[in-house]
């Protein structure tokens, strides 16, 4: 039980955050492309529906239609990047999700990172979602961005959507993001940190793993 | 002073390189090559559009009486054809789509840079930078060839202490 609750320190001595762009990179050659939610088995037996925070519970049940058992946890790696709640790291929480339109993107905030058991029955069942709240577009007259698609940025409002479940294969990067005051509203500039040019991903010839 | 402060309140995930928030400054030194491309390619675009593209908008420039707000937007024009070209440049995937926008946002940029600055005398490098999309149609995304790696084992040798003597560690072991 020590050791279980332990793991996250543990894990941070093992694999250090990351902090440069060129050691995202060698970490990546060493991960899995999501470290998964078969860790947290076990977690449910002393995890219930009850004791999720009620915005969770209402868009799991919103989702499944039925309330269903979930562990939290504070973060996941996908190809050796870190994502967060909202509430441990701010930026690391700042996640665009997968549009399906090239060139397209949607920023989020990820809340809560949670695994839910789809059968009470067999911890082998769950799955691992984040739980994020959108950013709502701007609404302004001129967008300087907009004349340059390969920066891969934009206007955005602070306003967030209400709180919607995605898989974790639906996170597509981080974003940056700089808040501002334009045309007298409070806005936000998006700018992400996509390593492929999103304009061009239609063409794309070839691909490497990320190596340096 | 906005540069600074921007990069102060960018919210950014934690893997990104970090910059200087006191930028321009002899105290922070020199930048190393992955904190220039996160500047010009992160926090610069950010800034120099927040603050020179509301010029757009201003009737003096649009009568052609403030010349320095013409200059800043068009000096802003071609910092973006140089960001585009590095962000193009380094994306994990390529095409000869990527190279030739490359080459036609690199080639905008000199472009630009020898109208506004006459008197600037260019180096080899820019020379080199136009021959670039041709390694990129040839070899792939720049991340499978560039130098990045060596320099990383240079610094990495750098910091290894050392009593400048050849040989003679080998030898005390041996002996």
């Amino acid at each position: 039980m020590v050791i279980r609750e332990c793991a996250p320190l543990l894990t941070r001595i093992v694999n250090p955050q990351a902090r440069s762009t060129l050691v995202t990179d060698i970490l990546s050659l060493s991960s899995n492309n999501s470290s998964g939610g078969r860790e947290l088995q076990g977690f449910f037996q002393r995890m219930s529906n009850k004791s999720l925070p009620d915005a969770l519970k209402k868009c799991i049940l919103d989702t499944f239609g039925e309330p269903l058992k979930a562990s939290l946890s504070a973060d996941v790696t996908i190809n050796g990047l870190t994502f967060s709640t909202s509430s441990k790291h701010l930026g690391n929480s700042s996640i665009l999700l997968q549009s399906g339109v090239g060139g397209h993107f949607i920023p989020a905030r990820i809340e809560y990172i949670a695994s839910i058991l789809c059968n009470d029955h067999d911890e082998s069942t769950a799955v691992r979602y984040v739980a994020a709240r959108k950013y709502q577009p701007a609404v302004v007259k001129y967008d300087p961005f907009i004349a340059f698609p390969l920066l891969q940025a934009g206007l955005f409002s602070q306003m967030l959507d209400e709180l919607e479940l995605y898989p974790i294969s639906a996170i597509d990067c981080h974003f940056a993001h700089l808040p501002i005051t334009w045309e007298d509203q409070k806005m936000m500039v998006v700018i992400s940190l996509s390593r492929v040019s999103e304009s061009f991903q239609q063409q794309r010839i070839c691909r490497i793993d990320p190596f340096w | 002073m906005e540069i600074q402060s921007d990069i102060r309140k960018l919210i950014r995930p934690s893997w990104l390189t970090s910059v200087p928030a006191n930028l321009g400054q002899a105290s922070h030194g020199k930048l190393k090559a992955d904190q220039w491309r996160a500047l010009g390619t992160i926090f610069l675009p950010v800034s120099l559009l927040r603050l020179w593209s509301n010029v757009k908008s201003d009737d003096n420039v649009l009568s052609g009486t403030n010349s320095r707000s013409i200059r800043c937007l068009k000096i802003l024009e071609i910092t973006l054809h140089l960001v585009s070209a590095v962000t193009v440049a380094t994306s994990r995937t390529t095409s000869s789509t990527h190279a030739a926008a490359y080459f036609q946002h690199m080639l905008a940029y000199l472009e630009g840079l020898k109208e506004l600055f006459p008197d600037y005398k260019f180096t080899a490098n820019h020379h080199f930078a136009l021959h670039l999309y041709e390694f990129i149609k040839f070899f792939g995304p720049v991340h499978s060839w560039w130098t990045f790696p060596f320099e990383r084992v240079i610094g990495m040798l750098q910091r290894i202490s050392t009593n400048y003597k050849l040989g003679k560690y080998l030898w005390f072991i041996v002996r």
